[in-house]
């Protein structure tokens, strides 16, 4: 009878422990996106996307605000975790990529941040290479 | 002719001295609205951009509400779609001119007066500030600290949270102009 209210106790413990625990991580961790593993909304070209955003910002914010997004283009300009396509596309990789050169054509993968029309750029983050 | 030749050559190389635009994309904005003894409520932004134009001191800044970067995932969900609703309202922009701006005195580190109008959340409003700058090696270092409401902004902190996150956020900008 003891043994049986000792386990039933330890058993209550260990069940809030695992609760609190997950609840701890969720709110600290959860909710993160992992692009490499989502599914790609759009492929496009460079100067496809960008005359969209030039077209219709209000449109074209609306479809690709947020968005997994594969682009197209030529790398224009690339320093550490900054990579330009284009002169007009913006890509901020998690991991600085080794293996791409400056005038090389690559396929980036990143999540649409938004189009900046003080500089006439479109920004993208979590970026990393899909193909080159 | 050739007299017109010259005036033309030098109205053009007056232009490109004088003319300067100092511009960076990866300017810094830091905020905070954390409260004592709760968790920090604090983001960063390293891809702002800007323009300076040292002929008359005409500023102008953006920043990307989606490029906002929270420790907690959650928090940058929520700031995101609840109080920024950056789908709707995804940039942040100033637009303003530094009063008594003088480009020849940029060489030590002095306060200038900063007027124009600061966009946030759909929301315009005049605001009047100080701003520093500096000129080191080529280089435009500019530095501000600004505090604004958020219901200035319409942005609407629910009660449930109101005791987690100050009404008064404190903004941190610094910015290193480059010619491009």
């Amino acid at each position: 009878m003891n043994k049986k209210i000792i386990l039933i106790i330890l058993i209550i413990v260990v069940a809030i422990g695992v609760i609190a625990f997950g609840s701890y991580n969720y709110i600290m961790h959860g909710g993160a996106r992992n692009l490499t593993t989502e599914k790609t909304n759009f492929t496009v070209s460079s100067a496809f996307i960008t005359s969209e955003f030039l077209g219709d910002i209000e449109a074209a914010n609306k479809k690709y605000l947020e968005k997994a997004v594969a682009i197209k283009g030529k790398i224009t300009a690339l320093k550490g975790k900054e990579v330009i396509l284009d002169g007009t596309v913006i890509c901020s990789f998690n991991n600085q990529d080794l293996s791409i050169k400056k005038d090389q054509i690559v396929t980036v993968k990143g999540r649409v941040v938004g189009y900046d029309d003080l500089m006439g750029e479109l920004k993208l983050d979590q970026c990393f290479i899909i193909k080159n | 002719m050739k007299r017109l030749t010259f005036l033309i050559v030098f109205i053009f190389l007056g232009n490109m001295l004088f003319a300067q635009k100092m511009m960076t994309r990866t300017g810094q904005i830091k905020f905070e609205a954390s409260v004592p003894s709760f968790d920090p409520v604090a983001a960063v932004n390293n891809s702002v951009s800007a323009i300076l134009d040292e002929s008359n001191g005409e500023i102008a800044v953006l920043a990307l509400v989606k490029a906002f970067k929270f420790k907690i995932p959650l928090m940058e969900e929520h700031f995101n779609e609840n109080y920024m609703e950056s789908s709707q309202y995804p940039k942040a922009t100033f637009k303003g001119r530094i009063t008594n701006f003088d480009a020849s005195k940029l060489s030590s580190s002095q306060k200038y007066d900063l007027e124009g109008d600061l966009t946030i959340h759909g929301v315009t409003k005049k605001i009047k500030t100080k701003i520093s700058l500096i000129s080191k090696e080529g280089k435009v270092y500019v530095s501000n600290n600004l505090i604004v409401k958020a219901q200035d902004f319409n942005i609407k902190i629910p009660s449930v949270v109101k005791s987690k996150v100050a009404e008064d956020v404190s903004i941190n900008l610094d910015l290193i102009l480059d010619e491009k």
